[in-house]
């Protein structure tokens, strides 16, 4: 595990230097790990058979040659952020989440019926087996699901020599702890710390194995990099997260459109990288013929049918409990109390809204059972937008109760040594 | 105002905070497994790469009693092929095991007319009688 995790760094490090010079030490540690991860999964799909040696090899190789140029451009690392009190609360519940993945054995039907039984088969195949994507007996595997999360359980295990469910269920725990260190960074210094441990939960996946980690903080990332101007960074995480679950294929047409709501209309065509990086499991996947579910046979009628089972659908709806509902009412009320200053946040919020009406629209769509389909998905599904939804809810109230003094230029400076790209749309607005 | 803003904020931070996995912290038992995990491992360890094993499990209906069971050993048994004894639609299909080299049953009361190969936790590997 830690030979593996520190290739990951190894890779993921000179790509956090090249793409975010003006991250500070807590972002580039969480920046790394999710490049390296998405990294390493295009280095497997890339390569056509696999070997601990082939693998290793094309790893340092790719991350010698990205060293070869970010050695030149030197972070512009800012002075060591001193922990808050708050943050041992944080460290707390990621150690709690460690040790809860790596010590149960995995009950989560969808670990060993898909993600990792995914990773398992390739890892015993030494490459990605299309011939057991293909059969048609293998199809209760989602064969057509994006592969960064299995490819990762195989490198890890490939590097470990060994299958071991446990160790593998720390992979849920890195995830979640890499976007924490990134929202940290995010969050207005003032009240990032205790902010951070409010939402340090969503982060820790409890679908411990499965890719909601994962796409939560690629997801999350990528909006927050998008809402910070960081165009580039935004869109590769976007383009990451559609290579983990197809719902990040529409977080990617959600935050076009939300980018478009916002008034940011120029920026949409900046999010092409995000299709590029998504791009090569799409060809693979159309060239073996790997069909979507929802969108395989009569859709039309499909929805017809199911739009016509809606009283009975919005029953099951109202029926489904959230993780954390206390949670979900705080904000609820806080978007409420705080309406008129929710358009600061706009673009992630619209992302979020948009992207939930993708799912209900993959609810009507769905060739499974209506209510079944609902009561396996629901809450997981809007766990996905949970942390971005939280990070722009306590962003407003937060700055509320800050007085409405946004973080200066020259804070922004102190914090790092060079400025940052670009600052937030609000935080430009108010420092101009 | 701004004492409002402090009060939500605080209530989304406590209500955020989600202490199950921290309660477990103090949750020193070791980590359990499946006994049809600890039958398959051995399954998987007495059968060669490549071998097909059929899954018989006796359960009425395929979603979502044998599908566990089905699925499962395809998880856990990395290179061999994992031949389902019934279909999606319920249907059963014993001509299947006419093809198969090892049947992995799991808590049959009725011992199979094949080779036994090995017999523990709940279950018997056996080998197709030729």
């Amino acid at each position: 595990m830690i030979v593996a995790l520190t290739q990951v760094l190894i890779l993921g490090l000179p790509l956090a230097i090249l793409l975010d010079r003006a991250a500070s030490r807590l972002r580039l540690l969480g920046l790394s790990f999710l490049l390296g991860s998405g990294a390493v999964s295009l280095v497997l799909l890339a390569l056509p058979r696999w070997s601990p040696v082939t693998v290793t090899a094309a790893v340092l190789a790719l991350s010698a040659m990205l060293w070869s140029v970010a050695w030149k451009r030197r972070p512009a690392f800012g002075a060591i952020v001193r922990p808050h009190p708050a943050d041992y609360g944080t460290l707390l519940l990621v150690v709690a989440h460690a040790r809860a993945a790596t010590r149960a054995f995995f009950d989560e039907w969808d670990f060993w019926a898909i993600w990792g039984l995914k990773g398992r088969v390739f890892l015993t195949h030494r490459g990605i087996d299309w011939a057991w994507l293909e059969t048609p007996a293998n199809a209760f595997a989602h064969p057509d699901y994006p592969p960064l999360l299995s490819l990762n359980y195989a490198f890890y295990a490939m590097q470990a020599g060994e299958w071991n469910d446990a160790r593998l269920g720390l992979v849920t725990t890195l995830f979640g702890a890499a976007v924490l260190l990134l929202v940290r960074d995010f969050f207005d210094e003032r009240f990032a710390a205790w902010a951070t441990l409010g939402v340090a939960s969503l982060a820790l996946s409890p679908w411990v194995g499965l890719a909601e980690a994962p796409l939560i903080a690629y997801g999350t990332a990528g909006l927050l990099f998008l809402r910070s101007r960081q165009l580039l960074l935004g869109a590769l995480m976007l383009g990451l997260a559609a290579c983990t679950k197809n719902e990040g294929l529409t977080l990617v047409a959600a935050a076009a459109g939300a980018l478009a709501l916002s008034g940011r209309w120029r920026d949409v065509p900046r999010l092409w990288p995000a299709l590029a990086v998504a791009a090569p499991w799409q060809v693979m996947r159309a060239f073996h013929a790997l069909p979507t579910d929802l969108l395989a046979g009569p859709v039309q009628q499909r929805i017809a049918a199911n739009v016509a089972r809606r009283s009975e659908f919005f029953g099951a709806l109202a029926a489904e409990r959230p993780v954390q509902p206390e949670l979900w009412i705080a904000l609820l009320v806080a978007m409420l109390l705080f309406a008129r200053h929710l358009g600061r946040e706009r673009f992630v919020l619209f992302t979020v809204a948009l992207q939930l009406a993708f799912y209900l629209a993959a609810f009507a769509s769905t060739p499974k059972d209506l209510t079944w389909h609902l009561e396996t998905a629901a809450a997981r599904l809007l766990e996905q937008m949970a942390l971005p939804l939280a990070f722009a809810v306590l962003s407003v109230v937060g700055v509320e109760y800050g007085g409405n003094r946004f973080r200066t230029q020259k804070e922004a400076t102190a914090k790092y040594a060079s400025p940052p790209r670009a600052l937030p749309e609000h935080d430009r607005r108010c420092t101009s | 105002m701004r004492f409002l803003a402090g009060l939500v904020f605080a209530a989304i931070v406590v209500c955020g905070i989600d202490l199950r996995f921290v309660r477990e912290l103090a949750d020193f038992r070791p980590g359990t497994t499946l006994q049809y995990d600890r039958f398959l491992r051995e399954v998987a360890r007495r059968t060669p790469p490549g071998a097909s094993v059929a899954i018989h499990v006796s359960t009425r209906r395929f979603e979502p009693d044998y599908a566990y069971y089905y699925y499962r050993a395809v998880y856990q048994l990395p290179g061999r092929r994992a031949i389902p004894l019934k279909d999606p639609d319920d249907r059963d299909h014993p001509e299947r095991l006419a093809d198969v080299e090892y049947i992995a049953a799991w808590a049959s009361a009725t011992p199979l007319p094949h080779q036994r190969v090995w017999s523990g936790n709940h279950g018997t590997l056996y080998r197709r009688a030729r």
